[in-house]
């Protein structure tokens, strides 16, 4: 049986997508990027600032991806950092890293 | 005339930025601006704490003190390189400006007492190490600008 809602996924992909590849391989995936304070000193004083890179893909669509992967989203070059099964296993959301 | 505290903190920051090597960034004092993305490496000086004790006597006229300072070190790596290693040319520099010092004469020992390490990962990773440093000096008990 299929999950709730499978069936609208490559159509929201593919209105909301960028184009993501792994070697010779390329899907459709939605990218969130934000920035987060990390490490901030003890008593609310100053933080580094990074960026969050995450990719919402349809899982099954980048056949070998895996946490090391080099991929390329909507033209710039990242390694996947982490990699998790979301909404029963419909989705894959891995996580970004600059090589 | 400013306390014997406030001073050596000001010494602490002129001697991290007497000398420094090539790679080593300017120490600040008690940064409160965010370190944006573009800043691999970022040096701050601040008050952490201090512990304070009567000599002598509950009347005795002096006060035995040491202040603990914080020089926070931040830096971020892309790629595989340990993000921790772009720190240590940081760390070499605290231990050789600070270690040993005696401020002209203002503290008794300057010692490193501490170092952790605080890591975090987004698209590139991401480092924070406080280093402690240990002053002893000593006041009046009733003048913190008077050194004894």
């Amino acid at each position: 049986m299929a999950n709730f809602g499978a069936g609208d996924v490559p159509a929201m992909l593919a209105e909301l997508g960028v184009g993501v590849t792994l070697g010779a391989q390329s899907t459709k995936g939605i990218v969130d990027r934000a920035d987060d304070r990390l490490l901030e000193a003890e008593g609310g004083m100053a933080a580094v600032i990074g960026r969050d890179v995450v990719v919402t893909i349809q899982a099954g669509t980048l056949t070998g991806l895996t946490v090391g992967s080099a991929v390329t989203v909507d033209g710039t070059a990242y390694r996947v950092s982490s990699l998790l099964a979301i909404e029963d296993g419909e989705l894959v959301r891995f996580a970004c890293r600059k090589p | 005339m400013s306390s014997l505290r406030e001073q050596i903190l000001a010494d602490v920051n002129t001697a991290l930025n007497t000398g420094r090597p090539p790679g080593v960034p300017a120490a600040d004092r008690s940064r409160a601006d965010d370190i944006p993305e573009t800043v691999a490496t970022a040096i701050s000086v601040r008050p952490f704490r201090e512990r304070v004790e009567r000599v002598g006597s509950a009347k005795g006229p002096l006060a035995q003190r040491q202040l603990v300072i914080a020089v926070d070190c931040w830096a971020s790596a892309a790629g595989d390189q340990p993000v921790d290693q772009a720190l240590d040319p940081l760390l070499e520099w605290v231990t050789k400006a600070l270690g040993g010092q005696t401020l002209a004469g203002k503290a008794h020992s300057v010692e490193e007492a501490e170092i952790r390490w605080d890591m975090a990962r987004r698209d590139g990773a991401y480092v924070r190490v406080p280093v402690l440093v240990a002053v002893r000096y000593q006041t009046l008990r009733n003048d913190a600008t008077a050194r004894v």
